[in-house]
């Protein structure tokens, strides 16, 4: 009976696992060498207030920025404007941001995570294409300096966008098709033996008693 | 003692009630958990780009050349072939192969592999991905007979010691692309687990000589290897003082565990010597731009926050030659994760230590023994990451031999503080946290890095 119910759960489990993944969004992080875009060239010491990013995904929606500025004391009113990185494309994304000098301030603690988070309507069809980031001060402070060394850049998908990516492209030079079907076999089998695995498990708890350690 | 001895011969273990319970019991979460941690490899070694991992080209074309007849080579000398090229970014040394500098005991293993796999680079590199997830495996079944010789009938630290280990993604990561590495950590396991046996049952010739021949498979496998030792005379020094044997009774025994993996070395070592000037040739290593350049002292990485924050990052993950981390939000529960665990295994320490002091003691003398000898592994193995470090960049993946020690550490203590009767419904809240750190780093991070239209960063 015990068995009954503990694989009952596990089968539950598999069956929520691949809902899970399937169905609800995830931001998932675009493609980039250590995660971000560099955009500082240290070496040559040049600083810059845009950068590019190429979304591998649709529904583009946030930005990670490593923003520095370099007087402390002052807040900052910005404006981040995303464009399509194309001569003459108008802004299709302009975000206001009011920040604390102090919390992009140049010289961050090594410790201290120095990205800020920015999010925005989900660009729909982003993928593959490549957008400008430009960051713009107000009439406040238009004489401060700031820079932007890095970014990240996220959309918002669903999981069985992620997954499908790899379906649709495949590695290997094996026949697509045989390939998606072994991958879409092992994502599956993942999920089942998740499932098993769990169902062990509550067998284990279910026939246990409570011990000492040094029984 | 003679209980955990009984439990672990017979199918039945007694437990704290005198009640016999079946040990036959964990192949039902044992099989799954093999049968998961296999397709988590094969979906890893599909997932992961060829040749993304750490010096994966390296050890693929040391293989390559090793199944050519071409000879063992030299740092330095060594040219990659033109179609290592596209992934240059992923080589240590580009246009050479560094990884000719390790001892080519895994090399040469998977020789035959590599000549009746399919022809091309691309298959050939998959049928190898495909031995280390066997030999990652071996790693999770050796972390459950671990904890179960230890801990053998707490099922928190029975069932929990593996799922850890099986579900620590960049060990996962590790066993999904060809590297020694991989078979570094199922030697070193299983030297772990003689050795503990040894301070269980005795340490028998046979035992010694098996230790130290597994050993001297270890070091033609990488000479960081070595580190072993301090751990085996330790436990050696153990026996030896219980036994009050002889001093020569005691020489035997180094002399097999620990003579015999050096003298069967020795041909390593002097080639090692004579191309390099150094018998592990890792000094040659701190020559390579770039690498050596980021050398250090033990002083500056011992107080440095920034240092450990990285070691417990790429301890975690940073899969693809570090070029796919997660975000901080992740390593900022995982910290959380570790600082509970390190705090819990210093009270369970403090807790266990006066009640012993009191007479009512909450480990054997062997579980005290067993968790100072696998304390002393992962001392070891830091210590070889901070001296990697005084050569060149270091990275945490130099303690992974250490990680069933590590698993058992991270989770005796929360194991000991629980009430008994709560410890088992651990299992699932790990299994989840486990879980659900895999599949999301999966799906925010990994896949994405190399999948969707303009991913793909490596060829």
């Amino acid at each position: 009976m015990r068995r009954r119910w503990a694989a009952t759960i596990g089968a539950a489990v598999a069956v929520a696992l691949v809902a899970a993944v399937l169905l609800v969004p995830v931001e998932v992080r675009h493609s980039a060498p250590f995660g971000f875009r560099l955009t500082l060239d240290d070496e040559r010491g040049i600083a810059v207030m845009s950068g590019r990013v190429r979304p591998n995904y649709d529904d583009f929606n946030r930005l990670d920025l490593d923003l520095r500025a370099y007087i402390v004391a002052s807040d900052y009113d910005l404006a981040i404007t995303i464009r399509p990185d194309r001569r003459g494309a108008a802004a299709i994304r302009t975000i206001p941001l009011s920040v604390r000098g102090a919390d992009i301030r140049h010289n961050k603690d090594p410790l201290q995570d120095p990205f800020l988070t920015v999010r925005f309507p989900p660009i729909p069809d982003s993928a593959g294409k490549r957008y400008s980031v430009l960051v713009q001060t107000g009439p406040r402070n238009r004489d401060d300096i700031i820079t932007l060394w890095s970014m990240k850049s996220y959309s918002a998908v669903s999981g069985r966008a992620v997954v499908g990516a790899i379906l649709d492209d495949p590695p290997g030079d094996v026949a697509p098709t045989v390939l998606r079907l072994v991958l879409g076999a092992l994502l599956a089998g993942f999920a089942a033996a998740v499932g098993w695995l769990t169902a062990g498990l509550l067998s284990l708890i279910a026939a246990g008693r409570p011990v000492r350690l040094h029984d | 003692m003679i209980a955990a001895r009984r439990h672990d011969r017979s199918p039945i273990a007694r437990v704290g009630t005198g009640a016999p319970v079946p040990l036959v019991s964990d192949r039902v979460w044992l099989r799954p958990l093999l049968v998961v941690f296999a397709i988590k490899g094969a979906l890893l070694v599909a997932i992961v780009s060829p040749f993304t991992g750490h010096d994966e080209v390296d050890h693929f074309y040391y293989i390559a050349q090793l199944a050519r007849g071409d000879g063992l080579g030299v740092v330095g000398e060594d040219p990659l072939p033109r179609s290592a090229e596209p992934y240059r970014n992923y080589v240590a040394d580009y246009p050479t192969n560094a990884e000719v500098i390790q001892p080519p005991l895994y090399h040469a293993a998977v020789v035959p592999l590599y000549w009746v796999a399919p022809r091309g680079d691309l298959a050939k590199l998959y049928a190898l991905r495909g031995v280390s997830v066997v030999l990652g495996l071996v790693v999770v079944w050796l972390a459950y007979r671990t904890a179960r010789l230890l801990f053998p009938t707490d099922p928190l630290l029975r069932a929990g010691v593996p799922l850890f280990v099986a579900w620590q993604p960049q060990f996962s990561f590790e066993a999904a692309i060809v590297n020694h590495d991989i078979l570094v950590i199922v030697l070193f396991s299983l030297v772990l687990e003689q050795l503990l046996r040894a301070l269980r049952d005795g340490l028998t010739r046979r035992r010694a000589i098996a230790i130290g021949l597994w050993s001297a498979a270890g070091l033609w496998t990488k000479m960081s290897f070595g580190l072993i030792f301090p751990v085996t005379i330790f436990v050696v020094w153990v026996l030896w003082r219980d036994r009050r044997a002889s001093w020569r009774a005691g020489a035997h025994q180094i002399g097999w565990t620990v003579g015999l993996p050096l003298l069967l070395a020795v041909p390593w070592f002097v080639r090692s010597f004579a191309l390099y000037g150094d018998p592990t040739g890792a000094r040659r290593l701190s020559e390579i731009p770039e690498y050596g350049e980021r050398a250090s002292s033990y002083r500056e990485m011992l107080f440095s926050a920034p240092f450990w924050r990285d070691r417990l990052h790429d301890f975690w993950a940073n899969y693809g030659w570090r070029q796919v981390p997660f975000d901080p939000r992740e390593y900022r529960l995982i910290l959380a994760a570790t600082v509970l665990a390190g705090a819990t295994l210093a009270l369970f320490l403090a807790w266990a230590v006066l009640r012993g002091w009191r007479g009512r003691p909450v480990l054997t003398r062997f579980q005290w023994r067993g968790l100072a000898t696998l304390a002393l592994a992962t001392v070891m193995l830091t210590y070889g990451v901070l001296y990697v470090g005084t050569l060149q960049f270091t990275q945490s993946r130099f303690v992974f031999p250490a990680m069933v020690a590590i698993a058992v550490l991270s989770l005796v203590g929360v194991s000991g503080l629980l009430p008994a009767r709560w410890r088992p419904a651990a299992l699932p809240l790990l299994l989840a946290a486990l879980v659900a750190l895999n599949v999301l780093t999966a799906l925010r991070y990994l896949i994405p890095f190399y999948y969707g239209p303009g991913g793909s960063v490596a060829p």
